[in-house]
């Protein structure tokens, strides 16, 4: 059992995590934009992982990334980029900003889970992986 | 002929020849009155013949005749001057007779030779009115220096001296109204032609004292002796005729130097041959012209001449047919333009005067060097007009090229091999914004240092008015005679947008489409898998979530096809009836249940416009779904209506960011989003717009936007009224 949190603007898509992870027995927190993610992230207590939407308003799932890696205290926290950009240059983008892993959209819910499962064991070392 | 260069410069306005003319003929009268008063009152010398007899007045009436027809002609400017023998003839008639038949056969001789020389009456009363103002001006003088004692029986100093006195009168008052009538009829100076004639008439006043004074005494004594007394005569002549040659030397030179300045400006053949014929005429005292040129065209006042062919390049003296009509001499040479050889010939008319038939007046002719003068200005002539054919075969030439390089869409620049720009045309002037002024702008410069390279060269800078430029620049080298180089200049900015737009469009439209895939898929997936772990509500709930993504997903799919419709099809099909816009309004509105209360629908009577209501709803919904999308949570949308007597609008106002100046026109496009793709705050195609105008427009309205950035936005859709519908009968 791990807490997750879930960033993503987009409700239905929230949802569809959320139901999947709970599933599992995760703990589930959400936040609807960047913004509202960092401030989650700075005030309370860290995730184990974070599921990042790359299109969201205002700032980017990649801005929001950049920062978490600038931040000392969320340096290594895993990070899984949810995108439905799934071409080159965001593919790029995305590794380059420090994902550990980089799920397009539509992405299959046990995927994730496999996914979350080995970010969680390698203890949050980046994988290059796709 | 006369020639009129310009305007008047020396001549008073108030100057005419026919103020000169009464003048001369007021001062005439005058002097002769005041002689005749004066040989009645005072006593005058004894003329040598008192009562003269008939022959002695007939002899001196044809003296007086005859040296006024054996004139030499001087000319100034357009104008001729006639010198005579006549003042000899005054002095000889002074000392032999009395003074009424002295003034009677000088003015009657000169008379009579006027009619006989079919003078004009213009010019036969200045004359008449001129000899008897000196005439009887050197009589008074004569009579009154002289005083009783003269007479030709007892010369003394006194006589000679009053005789003298009395031909400087005669000849000053001749030249002051000669120089007064050449002013006013030429605009020659007066103090010029002082100038050149004082001495020849001082010389002319002082030998005619002489010739007559000495003939008279002689004749007295030994007349057989009188005609050896006469030869001064032929000395005088003489003195007159090199008098005239310097005249016409000079007014040769004066309209050569104004036939150098036509023939040194190329021009057309209009402009060019009537100046020039005209100024070789004056040059060569020819009266009359005539030009064929090879094409056809034809100068001169004689259209029915048939010019000879001319096989020489010498001048050609003209005979019997080759004379055009009228013509009594002339000489044609060959004139050579573009078109072939043509002819010019200079001639003169044939006299009216007698007395040029005469066989000491010679006709009009030219001397050899003359011939070869003609010969080589009508060459120098030929050498304008094909200067003149050259430069406009070149202008117009010119000017096609200027054409292609003032209304080419690309930019035109040639540089030299310094750099320095020669040519830059109006479109690069448009497309940068700038002109290649001193210094260069940047952008020139950029711009001019570009490689050779077939593909171009990509350029990008912000021009003055704030917009970001795309530039395509190719350079092409051009080796000649001077290295220059040629740089096209295209303006890839709309190209540059519309790739941008495309990116845009499958980064907004992929996200678009996945993201209501995502759900659909992954509640598909964790339904089949993990069924019987879940609660039936909540299986219900992930159920309920795929039908709604998936008519979301259809939703964009018709809208997508749509667009893609309004592309292919000229207009979209529409079946326009008329319809009730309050009451679709109303209807499009009960799809928004989330902001009831903040959409404030404006209550309205029916407004029967022509439209198709389903259109109509999916466009009012699209409206209203876009203010709903941009206004921040709690403002208010409005929804107006704006009725006129043709048309009815519907405004949808929202108090959101509003929309820049230069956006306003392009959210209307297809695939158009103002915000980035990556964090776009709201979702959507970025073709709602685009759809509703397209619709709008096909049911004959439009759909319009006004917008201030920070003050929100209206956008508007207007239809065409409609008459009220009463089928079927509510």
């Amino acid at each position: 059992m791990a807490t997750i949190l879930i960033v993503d603007d987009e409700p239905t898509v929230r949802a569809l995590i959320r139901d999947t992870l709970e599933l599992e027995e995760h703990v589930v927190a959400e936040a609807v934009d960047g913004p509202s993610a960092l401030a989650a992230l700075a005030d309370g207590e860290l995730p184990d992982c974070v599921v990042l939407d790359i299109m969201m308003p205002g700032i980017s799932g990649l801005d929001v990334l950049t920062q978490i890696r600038a931040t000392e205290a969320t340096k290594r926290l895993p990070v899984i980029l949810l995108t439905a950009l799934a071409d080159d240059a965001t593919t790029w983008a995305g590794w380059s900003a420090g994902a550990n892993v980089f799920l397009p959209k539509p992405f299959d819910p046990g995927a994730l889970l496999d996914w979350i499962d080995r970010v969680l064991e390698g203890g949050g070392e980046m994988e290059p992986t796709l | 002929m006369q020639v009129q260069e310009g305007l008047y410069q020396h001549r008073p306005r108030w100057l005419s020849v026919g103020f000169v003319v009464a003048t001369a003929v007021a001062a005439g009268i005058g002097a002769v009155t005041l002689l005749l008063l004066w040989q009645a009152s005072v006593p005058v010398p004894v003329a040598l013949v008192p009562v003269p007899p008939p022959w002695l007045l007939l002899l001196f009436f044809a003296v007086a005749t005859l040296s006024e027809i054996v004139y030499v002609p001087i000319r100034h400017s357009g104008s001729w001057e006639e010198l005579t023998f006549l003042e000899a003839v005054v002095v000889a008639a002074v000392l032999v007779l009395p003074p009424v038949p002295a003034i009677t056969v000088v003015l009657l001789g000169s008379g009579i030779a006027a009619i006989l020389l079919r003078r004009d009456l213009v010019k036969w009363l200045f004359n008449f009115g001129t000899y008897a103002a000196s005439s009887a001006g050197l009589m008074l003088v004569y009579y009154a220096v002289a005083g009783e004692s003269g007479g030709i029986d007892a010369y003394s100093i006194r006589t000679v001296m009053a005789l003298l006195l009395g031909a400087v009168v005669f000849t000053s008052v001749n030249l002051l109204l000669l120089s007064l009538v050449l002013l006013a009829a030429e605009d020659v100076p007066p103090r010029e032609l002082i100038g050149e004639q004082w001495v020849l008439s001082l010389g002319v006043a002082v030998g005619s004292v002489g010739i007559a004074v000495v003939a008279l005494a002689v004749g007295q004594n030994t007349p057989a002796l009188v005609p050896f007394t006469l030869m001064p005569i032929v000395a005088m002549w003489y003195a007159y005729r090199a008098s005239a040659s310097h005249a016409n030397a000079r007014e040769r030179s004066r309209w050569l130097v104004v036939l150098g300045q036509a023939v040194s400006t190329p021009g057309s053949a209009e402009t060019l041959v009537p100046r020039a014929a005209e100024a070789l005429c004056n040059a060569y005292g020819a009266q009359e012209y005539q030009v064929r040129l090879a094409d056809g065209r034809r100068f001169g006042d004689e259209g029915g001449w048939v010019p000879p062919v001319m096989g020489s390049r010498e001048a050609v003296d003209l005979h019997g047919a080759d004379l055009p009509a009228g013509w009594a001499a002339g000489i044609a040479v060959r004139l050579e333009d573009h078109s072939g050889t043509g002819v010019l010939a200079i001639g003169a008319r044939e006299s009216k005067d007698w007395a040029a038939r005469l066989p000491w007046s010679s006709s009009w002719e030219l001397a050899e060097t003359n011939r070869a003068g003609l010969v080589a200005l009508t060459s120098a002539l030929g050498s304008a007009l094909r200067a003149g054919q050259t430069l406009t075969a070149l202008t117009a030439e010119t000017a096609k090229l200027q054409a292609v390089v003032d209304h080419a869409t690309d930019g035109i620049c040639v540089v030299d091999a310094h750099g320095e720009v020669l040519l830059w045309s109006p479109a690069a002037e448009r497309i940068t914004g700038v002109g290649a002024t001193t210094p260069l702008p940047d952008i020139v410069q950029e711009i001019v240092a570009v490689p050779a390279d077939p593909d171009g060269h990509s350029l990008r800078f912000t021009r003055g008015d704030g917009q970001d430029v795309w530039l395509q620049v190719t350079r092409v080298d051009v080796w000649g005679a001077r290295a220059t180089s040629v740089l096209t200049i295209r303006d890839m900015t709309r190209e540059r947008r519309a790739e941008r737009l495309k990116s845009d469009f499958i980064a907004t439209i992929s996200h678009e489409l996945r993201t209501p895939i995502t759900p659909i898929r992954g509640y598909a997936e964790l339904l089949q898998r993990r069924w019987d772990r879940m609660s039936e509500e909540k299986r219900l709930t992930m159920l309920a979530t795929i039908e709604e993504r998936a008519e979301h997903l259809t939703r964009l799919v018709d809208d997508l096809l749509m667009a893609a419709r309004a592309d292919s099809e000229a207009t979209m099909s529409v079946d326009n009836q008329p319809m009730d816009l309050v009451s679709a309004v109303a209807d499009a509105a009960t799809a928004f249940p989330e902001v009831e209360g903040r959409l404030l629908l404006q209550p309205s009577e029916p407004l029967w416009v022509l439209g198709d209501r389903t259109r109509v709803m999916q466009i009012v919904g699209n409206l209203v779904g876009n203010a709903v999308k941009y206004t921040p949570a709690q403002a208010p949308i409005h929804v107006t209506y704006a009725p006129t007597d043709a048309e009815v609008e519907v405004r949808v106002t929202d108090e959101g960011a509003g929309i820049a100046a230069d956006e306003q026109e392009k959210v209307f496009e297809k695939f158009y989003r103002i915000e980035d793709p990556l964090t776009m705050r709201t979702g959507g195609s970025g073709l709602g717009l685009h759809i509703s105008r397209q619709l709008a427009r096909a049911m004959g309205g439009d759909v319009t936007l006004a917008s201030r950035p920070g003050q929100g936005s209206t956008f508007a859709l207007r239809l065409r009224r409609a008459e009220e519908d009463t089928w079927p009968p509510s």
